[in-house]
């Protein structure tokens, strides 16, 4: 189908998965548990963990029910194809917003810890150029760059947690379960939004060598998350304490700032730490990108993705460029998720109504005979 | 003579000359070869008539590749003055004249028939002698080729100091023994085909039947057949010709001088390709993790040999890095390092004018100049010179004041670090890519880096060589972890009881008797999947 003859291994659409999912998102992440619950931030993050992994087999599923079929092929075959269309332009939208915001955030990021002096156009830039590098090549050079990135990251942040954990405040993560159930109830839907990302397994399904094992791949790499997710909103908590962590624009690297390496020739870990999360979120713009582009090959019905690829980068700049500060992108970026990712997320609910429906009109129609 | 058979099935679809049917009169023959010939004063024509009374003809060879010797004594003498000695008479065997020469009378090894005069050409320019009779239409083949060449010596760019010494050498049949030598098995298999349409290099395809990746030969010959090309001089070109992505700087294709490199790629179930004319073997396919390999890994003790992979991967990522880490954090990031490594830093860089950059391509450039100079001058000036560029410069341009000391160090240390790396077409990639790398970090600091090693990671990601992801048993560890035994460790041989990744699956075990049940339980569970 491409250049690249694009087949990507179970492992490889796990390790992918897992990359896309985390991105800027871990920044604030435990900042916003704890304003939520304070110290009961895992307790929701558990919950809502375990349910975006329901939500997530449930994607895997779909993929299972119709092998090597790609996404707008799926809804052409259960939603009838002119609702194919709008939803697969509108899945399109919220991609390329996502990857508007994201890419801004993390310039900001980017500019505030290594480059201050740099123009944030720049930054962007040049990280929008390194992903359409890598979105022209298709999505088997992704899979094997995860395979690579996958591994190292784990290692290296194991590590980083380990040596965070040198002078904590057990006390910090006291008390537990104060807060009220319904308060959680309520915020379950900012955790599910967290582990966004593991829609594109609809959009790539087409592409995993072996189908029959995809009900298992959006829980397996979600579960992961989730655990990556628990590791950092401990860590946090115990350095920094509820009251602390609620004032730290991104406590997660400055929980990493807190590691002191006596007599280590690097003087702050800080850069490991930004090296990987660079690798993570480039992973991320890039399955997002790619999936634009996919779907934007399925609707226009060519065979080649990367026509699509320059296309679609004023878009994304646009976007990225589209808020004033910082505050504004996360205010903007939260609008823009309201909108359209419950949509995003009831999408695949619908299929399987239809899916449902089907099978229950077929065996009527068997029986009828 | 299969052999000769398959060389000109080639060879047809090549030419766009017609071909010619020799005719029954010599005279005719002679006259279209040497309307062939016309010009070429080293071929010799030795018209002489058989035996008593007998029929005329003629013997052609290339003066100078065919072995004079042999053609008097096996070939001129059994025909001009041995026939005439003993029964049967010409009269006797007239009508089978060319068998009875063929079988009774030339005492050569090797002789075969040339199906058109096409062929007999080329033959006797690649050292053959003709034997042309009168009356008969077909054109003796002799396996004459003789000529002068170098022996087999130590490989220079591949020494190692334990390991076989022996090296390829240019002609092309000495380097297939010398891989047979170590091969003595009959599935070794070794096909020929002709590159060029005007040079008509002989070039060998070797492989072992029954561990080779059926679709990476099948692709070596398709893409051997796909060459349209003049000439061929040296296997560099064949190389590029062939590679998969020619606008890549990363060598797709393994080069070696040393026949036990090539022996134990072929034991892999890798193919090489032996070009005539040169003592370089391709090898395909090629992975990033085997042109990080030294023949000596495997002879010395596997700890020392690890440890030393190790310091290789090493070094490449010092060759990469090291100038663009200095440039990033001397102006960009200086908060990065120890403050008193930072202060004394910026205490050597005060007098210097340069933003560090400049100053780090002025001795880059100066490295590559006096690299380049090195490999011109004769070998006893080189090393002279490497010192006194390397010492009296580095030192007179800190002491000048154009650069900072630790710039001067590490230059050297990239410079060394390069050397480091086994293969000489990946180092010279390296070579190039830190300078993308320098100014990627002169714009972003340690961002730029951080992204130019991405492209890096996602252009080698998206390479393959002949169907073989470029940077295989990294990526594919998890469906078969044994593959990383041979990576940046090498662990010991006894454990090394797998092929590498280039075998196909079921032939991946080795020591077939000892470890039979490990690769057996696991080639069932892929079977019941």
């Amino acid at each position: 189908m491409y250049s690249n003859n694009d087949r990507v291994s179970y492992y490889q659409i796990i390790n992918i998965l897992v990359l896309t999912l985390i991105g800027v998102g871990i920044l604030t992440l435990p900042r916003d548990l704890v304003e939520i619950a304070s110290t009961d931030g895992w307790v929701i993050l558990l919950g809502g963990g375990i349910l975006a992994m329901g939500i997530a087999a449930l994607h895997g599923y779909i993929v299972k029910s119709f092998p090597g079929k790609g996404y707008f092929e799926i809804l052409c075959l259960t939603l009838t194809k002119p609702i194919a269309y709008l939803l697969t332009v509108f899945f399109i939208i919220y991609l390329i917003g996502t990857n508007g915001f994201l890419v801004r955030i993390f310039a900001e990021v980017v500019k505030v810890m290594l480059l201050p002096h740099t123009p944030i156009e720049m930054i962007i830039f040049a990280m929008l150029l390194t992903v359409i590098y890598l979105v022209r090549e298709g999505l088997e050079p992704l899979g094997r760059l995860t395979n690579i990135i996958f591994p190292t990251s784990v290692i290296i942040v194991l590590i980083l947690f380990g040596l965070t954990l040198g002078e904590v405040d057990t006390s910090n993560i006291r008390p537990i379960l104060q807060t009220p159930p319904l308060q959680m109830l309520k915020a379950l839907d900012i955790v599910i939004f967290s582990f966004l990302g593991f829609e594109m397994l609809l959009v790539f399904g087409a592409y995993i060598d072996k189908p029959q094992k995809a009900t298992r791949i959006g829980p397996l790499a979600v579960g992961a998350v989730l655990i990556f997710y628990l590791l950092l909103n401990f860590s946090v908590l115990l350095n920094f304490g509820p009251a602390q962590t609620e004032n730290l624009i991104w406590p997660t690297i400055s929980v990493f700032k807190t590691i002191d390496l006596p007599g280590a020739f690097i003087e702050n870990v800080e850069v490991a730490v930004m090296a990987i999360w660079v690798f993570t979120v480039f992973t991320t713009l890039d399955s997002f990108f790619l999936g634009i582009t996919i779907l934007l090959k399925d609707v226009c019905s060519t065979k080649e993705h990367n026509y699509f690829v320059l296309p679609v980068l004023p878009f994304i700049y646009f976007i990225s460029m589209y808020s004033i500060s910082i505050g504004d992108v996360y205010q903007d970026f939260g609008i823009f998720s309201d909108y359209t990712a419950y949509i995003i997320l009831s999408i695949p609910l619908l299929i399987l109504l239809v899916m449902a429906i089907k099978k229950v009109f077929k065996k009527d129609g068997k029986e009828s005979i | 003579m299969g052999f000769w058979q398959k060389l000109f099935g080639k060879k047809k679809k090549i030419t766009k000359q017609e071909d010619i049917p020799p005719t029954k009169s010599i005279d005719k023959n002679l006259e279209i070869i040497k309307e062939f010939f016309k010009d070429c004063e080293d071929i010799v024509y030795r018209e002489f008539t058989i035996g008593e009374g007998g029929c005329k003809a003629a013997v052609i060879w290339t003066d100078g590749l065919a072995d004079r010797d042999l053609l008097n004594e096996f070939i001129l003498e059994p025909l001009m003055m041995d026939a005439r000695k003993v029964q049967p008479g010409y009269k006797e065997i007239k009508n089978n004249l060319v068998k009875f020469v063929e079988e009774k009378t030339l005492v050569t090894a090797d002789i075969g028939e040339a199906e058109t005069i096409n062929d007999a050409i080329t033959q006797i320019l690649s050292g053959e002698s003709a034997l042309l009779i009168d009356g008969s239409d077909k054109i003796i083949v002799i396996d004459s080729r003789g000529w002068q060449s170098r022996g087999i010596s130590e490989p220079e760019t591949e020494a190692v100091v334990r390991g076989p010494r022996d090296g390829f050498t240019e002609t092309m049949r000495f380097n297939t023994a010398q891989v047979r030598r170590r091969i003595r098995d009959p599935r070794l298999k070794l096909k020929h085909h002709q590159v060029g349409e005007r040079s008509k290099t002989d070039v060998a395809v070797m492989y072992v039947d029954d561990i080779v990746n059926k679709n990476v030969l099948k692709e070596v010959e398709e893409r051997l057949n796909k060459i349209d090309i003049d000439m061929i001089i040296d296997s560099g070109q064949l190389e590029e010709l062939i590679e998969d992505e020619w606008q890549s700087l990363f060598p797709q294709v393994q080069n070696t001088e040393r026949p036990d490199t090539v022996a134990s790629a072929l034991y892999h179930g890798r193919v090489a390709i032996l070009v005539d004319n040169t003592p370089f073997v391709l090898i395909v396919p090629t992975t990033f993790n085997m042109l990080m390999q030294s023949a000596e890994d495997y002879y010395e003790r596997w700890d020392i040999a690890t440890i030393i992979r190790i310091l290789r991967y090493f070094c490449i990522v010092i060759a990469i890095t090291a100038p663009a880490l200095y440039v990033g954090i001397t102006s960009f990031h200086p908060q990065m390092i120890p403050t008193d490594l930072a202060l004394a830093l910026a205490a050597t860089r005060r007098g210097v004018p340069f933003p560090a950059v400049v100053e780090a391509l002025i001795m880059e450039v100066t490295i590559e100049i006096l690299r380049e100079a090195s490999i011109r001058l004769p070998g006893s000036i080189g090393s002279t010179i490497g010192i006194v560029g390397g010492l009296v410069i580095g030192q007179a341009a800190v002491e000048a004041g154009i650069v900072g000391p630790l710039m001067v160090i590490v230059v050297a240390i990239t410079a060394i670090a390069s050397f480091a790396i086994p293969s000489y077409n990946l180092a010279i990639a390296v070579r190039l890519i830190r300078f993308g790398l320098l100014f990627s970090a002169a714009a972003f600091g340690l961002y730029g880096i951080m992204l130019a090693i991405l492209v890096i990671l996602i252009h080698l990601c998206s390479l393959k060589s002949f169907g073989m992801p470029y940077l295989s048993p990294f990526i594919t560890f998890v469906q078969d972890s044994s593959d990383l035994k041979d990576t940046v460790v090498r662990v010991p041989h006894l454990a090394m009881n797998k092929r590498d990744i280039n075998a196909p699956k079921k032939e991946k075990g080795r020591l077939d008797d000892h470890q039979e049940e490990d690769f057996d339980i696991e080639d069932n569970i892929d079977e019941k999947k």
